[in-house]
């Protein structure tokens, strides 16, 4: 009788304290997750998206998309990216999911900035450029 | 990792560059709705319907900690944790508010079969809350998850609250059509409140959520108003507890809780630093006034009602008190009139008897006549007596009938053989005639079942002067009853007089007409007797001088 009474009570609880401690471990202990960050840009290199520094856009910034793997980011820059070169690159040796996203015009239009034609780039086959962004994989070095 | 972009916050939650209405809209009515669900449940901690309240308002309020929490810090480790507690938070909102409803106008638990439904609906939200179906990744520039949200998993506590949304009115509308007034009010107020406050709340923070996560929006902070809504149910449960005690909490309660909420609200004037804060704080003021005016109002209704009550109260126990005492006094008199009256009366006839048939010696001619009309009389009182005490037990509860199968032709016969004599004395025939089709038995208490039709032959007998009293035991196979028929050929009763005959007290005006005794009680006692044991007794006469026919319907036995 009692445990059709509280029966969410005897399965929810159980199951809650489950999913705390799952994400407890994967999210502070493990840090199992994609970072995603800005990152300066050069648009006389590479083709870049265009940020507005205030609500009335008075003034642009260029910059690119870093996706990384946290537990990579910590052991290579610590909590905190700012002034930490390596943020700014996919290192060679760096596991999964690292990638480096610049504006491409053909779908992001009006919202890249390309100064001069084409970015340029070194220890970087072509294969390894995405279609509609430019990534570089793990092993490859970017220059920016 | 850190949103290198924002500032740290100082205690958890304090920092600059955030919306000035973010603390507005979530420290006050977090705590609104935490006190308000407390109050309620400390007020009958046994009350489900309480328990539910209280469970709503702590998910509700750790929803917006987490969001507060989620607003101001910087930490996306920490910002990711507890992130899928959103989703499962609306989900157990909505499904606890279905809950609620379901208590609310049913009074009672839910079954087992829907708690398993509403698990069912909850427990993917827990399994996969950690997994990347919810959440991947963090956007450590603009501080947030929204671009690695699972659409999924998102869409599914969506469907989650949606389906709240629809059940509950679905709900209540179905009750409501079977209602009475004062519920349907009920139904109307909490319905409305509970709408309102699930869609404001769905409403503002899905759509926040999802134009901020396409880029509409630049923010999320259209789910701040979205909080709001929660003041508009607790204004409604407001009322429901003071106008309609639908959560057992006291008035002078509901008059502090009033009173906390105000100064709550008022204290809210002392860190709202800009215009926008402030205007909000005095709307408000003035919202919870305005309702708290109605709540006193009711409250104070309350209070006079009550102590009208109380003066009625009081003298009802008194009255009560009185009552037991003529109610013993009368079970007292009952006791001595079956010991003590009818005792003597037994001993008086019995020795008028043995007087008469000569056992103490022969007895003058002359000495007949008052011997004869000692034993009459002693026996027709201790009759009456015994009437007396049957009204007593019937009108008490206490009339004890031992229920058996016997057969009820065979029974009545016996009893026409027995009376047959009576009869003839009167030089009245007593003539006994059936037609059944059946055996005949009944399931009843024989000795009462003797005792009626005695009573009616006896009376049959008593009303007759002249001709005969036919007693005729029929059965209806479609009915199931079998009908004990006495027919005289006596005085018969005018229609005002069957309506009437068989209330207590109650003789014919036609018996004056033959000089016998009575009580009144004797077709009263009997009718409470016939319907006790599923029968009944009808009276019928074509009119005075025409004679009657009274008819005992048992329920046979197949």
């Amino acid at each position: 009788m009692n445990f059709k009474k509280y029966f969410l009570l005897y399965t929810l609880i159980p199951l809650a304290i489950l999913s705390i401690a799952s994400s407890y471990y994967r999210f502070i202990v493990t840090e199992d997750y994609l970072v995603e960050y800005e990152e300066e840009c050069n648009p006389e290199v590479n083709s870049c998206f265009i940020g507005c520094k205030d609500d009335d856009c008075s003034a642009e910034y260029y910059y690119c998309l870093v996706t990384k793997h946290a537990s990579q980011l910590m052991t290579q820059c610590g909590p905190d990216i700012t002034d930490c070169e390596s943020a700014q690159v996919c290192l060679p040796g760096e596991k999964g999911d690292c990638s480096v996203t610049f504006c491409d015009i053909e779908t992001d239009g009006d919202a890249c900035e390309v100064i001069e034609m084409g970015p340029t780039y070194e220890n970087v086959e072509p294969s390894e450029v995405i279609n509609n962004t430019t990534s570089v994989e793990i092993g490859a070095e970017l220059i920016i | 990792m850190i949103c290198y972009l924002y500032p740290e916050p100082s205690y958890l939650f304090f920092t600059t560059g955030i919306p000035e209405l973010l603390y507005y809209s979530h420290i006050p009515t977090a705590i609104f709705a935490i006190l308000i669900g407390l109050y309620v449940f400390l007020n009958a901690k046994k009350s489900l319907l309480n328990k539910l309240l209280f469970l709503i308002t702590l998910i509700f309020s750790l929803w917006t900690f987490f969001n507060l929490f989620a607003w101001t810090n910087i930490n996306g480790n920490f910002i990711l944790f507890i992130w899928p507690y959103f989703g499962i938070l609306s989900a157990l909102l909505s499904i606890l508010s279905i809950y609620f409803v379901y208590v609310f106008i049913n009074q009672k638990d839910i079954s087992f079969r829907l708690k398993i439904v509403f698990f069912t609906l909850l427990a993917p939200l827990f399994i996969f809350a950690h997994t990347n179906l919810n959440l991947s990744g963090f956007n450590i520039t603009y501080c947030d998850p929204y671009g690695f949200e699972g659409i999924v998993y998102k869409y599914y506590y969506i469907f989650v609250s949606v389906l709240s949304l629809i059940w509950i009115p679905i709900l209540l509308i179905k009750k409501y059509l079977i209602s009475d007034i004062n519920l349907r009010k009920q139904i109307i107020l909490l319905g409305t409140g509970v709408e309102l406050f699930l869609l404001t709340f769905f409403l503002a923070t899905f759509v926040a959520s999802y134009f901020s996560g396409i880029g509409v929006l630049g923010d999320s902070r259209i789910e701040l108003y979205g909080l709001f809504g929660v003041l508009i149910f607790i204004g409604f449960i407001g009322v429901l507890i003071t106008k309609f005690k639908t959560f057992r909490v006291g008035i002078i309660a509901s008059q502090g809780l009033l009173v906390s909420l105000v100064i709550l609200i008022s204290s809210q004037f002392t860190y709202s630093d800009s215009q926008t804060a402030t205007v909000l704080t005095s709307i408000t003021l003035i919202f919870t006034g305005a309702i708290g005016i109605i709540l006193v109002r009711s409250v104070k209704k309350e209070i006079r009602q009550r102590q009208e009550i109380e003066s009625l109260a009081t003298k009802l126990e008194k009255v009560n008190v009185r009552l037991k005492q003529l109610d013993k006094l009368k079970s007292e008199f009952v006791s001595i009139a079956s010991h003590q009256l009818r005792s003597p009366l037994t001993s008086i006839a019995g020795y008028a008897s043995l007087l008469r048939e000569g056992n103490f010696g022969v007895l003058p001619a002359k000495m007949k006549e008052p011997i004869d009309r000692i034993e009459r009389s002693a026996r027709f009182m201790a009759e009456s007596i015994e009437d007396y005490l049957n009204v007593s037990r019937i009108e008490s509860g206490n009339m004890k009938y031992h229920l058996t199968d016997f057969n009820l032709r065979d029974e009545t016969e016996k009893l026409c053989n027995d009376l047959r004599s009576q009869a003839l004395r009167k030089g009245l025939i007593l003539l006994f005639r059936t037609d059944m089709t059946a055996k005949g038995f009944v399931n009843a208490d024989l000795g009462k079942i003797q005792q009626v039709i005695h009573n009616l032959i006896n009376n049959a007998i008593k009303y007759s002067q002249r001709g005969s009293v036919t007693v005729y035991v029929k059965d209806d196979i479609k009915k199931r009853v079998i009908n004990v028929e006495i027919i005289d050929t006596g005085i018969g009763m005018s229609q005002s007089t069957l309506h009437s005959i068989f209330q207590k007290f109650e003789r014919g005006d036609e018996a004056n007409t033959v000089n016998v005794a009575g009580t009144g009680l004797g077709l009263y006692v009997a009718q409470k007797m016939a319907e006790a044991m599923g029968g009944n007794i009808s009276a019928h006469s074509e009119g005075e001088g025409k004679g009657s026919r009274f008819v005992l319907a048992l329920p046979m036995v197949m």
